[in-house]
């Protein structure tokens, strides 16, 4: 169900976020669910469900809306009817369904992938190098988004854990917290200054501080990108 | 604003509603036996019944239909079956009664499917038997 990546990721979400409202909340949803309370699987879904689908979009701005509704839908059925699948110390429940919805999603996209791979004829792009490109959305998928790459990582963590590795290395504890939120998708001033311990700031102190860092990772990400010679064109 | 300007962006993209989604999970749902929707859809399907049908009958708001269906079927056991049906209910403003009386129904006509299901598997290898045997009786014939 999960890699090792997503541990890691959930253990950093889950200590970066100290017990507040909405990981209470998220915690008495889980023993409902495990509790058998025939009605916390559609509080689960009213919930999380556009929350996470709307994530996905954030990340994955060209793929088939459906795909993405799907994925996300997948996830929630799924931990309703195994609520013991997610384990609440290795992380949030939204980072949880997070990273479920985005492997069924890149799982579907994969599916896709080999399906065009065999069902589409070969384009030629450039006759005269002999260039060819399989009209693939995947293909299409990367192409387009591989300016950003934050998204890059995205598409292809599962795939090259090298690059995921390398950013460790290169963030302290607090970063590497950050970083993991990026990739979760959180856009919350509040959730990143909670985890930079900035809580004491004014709120344009801490959206100032929290700009900054992010950015200084992403300068990190697109660096490595860059030296691994991963996340460029296939 | 920020939240205005949000919605606006949803609404250009072609983001579905939150009641939209819903209803699409709820859909989705219908295939695992796990949820009401499993049990609610088909007998709404049999019965000829739309949306707005199906939550009137329940007694519920259309709006409040596919969170409905989201829930978890009533455990099976007699005490059980009541405090989930009970349970439900009061969360989403229903009478108890009447939501038992439909997914009693409901579950009727489910059982009914399955007992035609089972007849007509049943019916169809029969059909197949001579089929299969007749191989058999022609090679003791020419023996014979």
């Amino acid at each position: 169900m999960s890699t090792g990546a997503q541990h890691e990721s959930d253990d950093l979400a889950g200590e970066a976020s100290a017990p507040h409202g909405a990981a209470l909340d998220e915690q008495a949803l889980h023993a409902r669910l495990l509790a058998g309370d025939p009605t916390a699987p559609a509080d689960l879904a009213e919930t999380y469900l556009p929350r996470l689908v709307a994530r996905l979009g954030r990340y994955y701005k060209n793929v088939d809306p459906q795909l993405l509704e799907s994925a996300a839908i997948d996830a929630v059925l799924d931990l309703a009817m195994h609520p013991h699948r997610y384990d609440p110390a290795r992380g949030r429940l939204e980072s949880y369904l997070f990273m479920a919805a985005r492997r069924d999603l890149l799982n579907a996209l994969q599916r896709t992938q080999r399906r065009a791979a065999h069902e589409r004829p070969l384009t030629v792009i450039d006759p005269s190098a002999g260039n060819v490109e399989l009209a693939s959305p995947a293909r299409n998928l990367r192409a387009s988004e591989a300016d950003d790459p934050l998204e890059l990582l995205i598409q292809q963590e599962a795939a090259d854990p090298r690059l995921m590795a390398a950013i460790r290395e290169q963030c302290d504890e607090r970063e590497w917290a950050v970083f993991q939120l990026m990739l979760d998708g959180e856009d919350r001033t509040a959730a990143y200054a909670q985890v930079l311990g900035i809580t004491h700031l004014s709120p344009r102190e801490q959206a100032q501080e929290v700009k900054r860092v992010k950015e200084r990772l992403k300068k990190r990400a697109r660096r490595l990108v860059q030296r691994l010679g991963v996340g460029g064109e296939p | 604003m920020r939240r205005r300007a949000r919605a606006d962006r949803k609404a250009r993209a072609g983001e579905p509603s939150p009641t939209e989604l819903l209803w699409r999970a709820a859909e989705r749902a219908a295939t695992h036996p796990f949820f009401l929707a499993a049990l609610l859809l088909p007998y709404a399907q049999a019965e000829g019944l739309g949306r707005a049908e199906l939550a009137a009958r329940l007694g519920c708001s259309p709006e409040a239909l596919p969170k409905l269906l989201l829930c978890r079927q009533p455990r099976s056991d007699p005490g059980a079956y009541r405090t989930d049906v009970e349970r439900i209910a009061a969360a989403f403003g229903l009478e108890a009664e009447r939501l038992a009386a439909t997914l009693r129904l409901a579950q009727a006509l489910q059982a009914l499917r399955a007992a035609d299901q089972a007849a007509g598997q049943l019916a169809a290898a029969r059909d197949r038997e001579p089929e299969a045997q007749e191989p058999e009786t022609g090679g003791e014939e020419t023996e014979g």
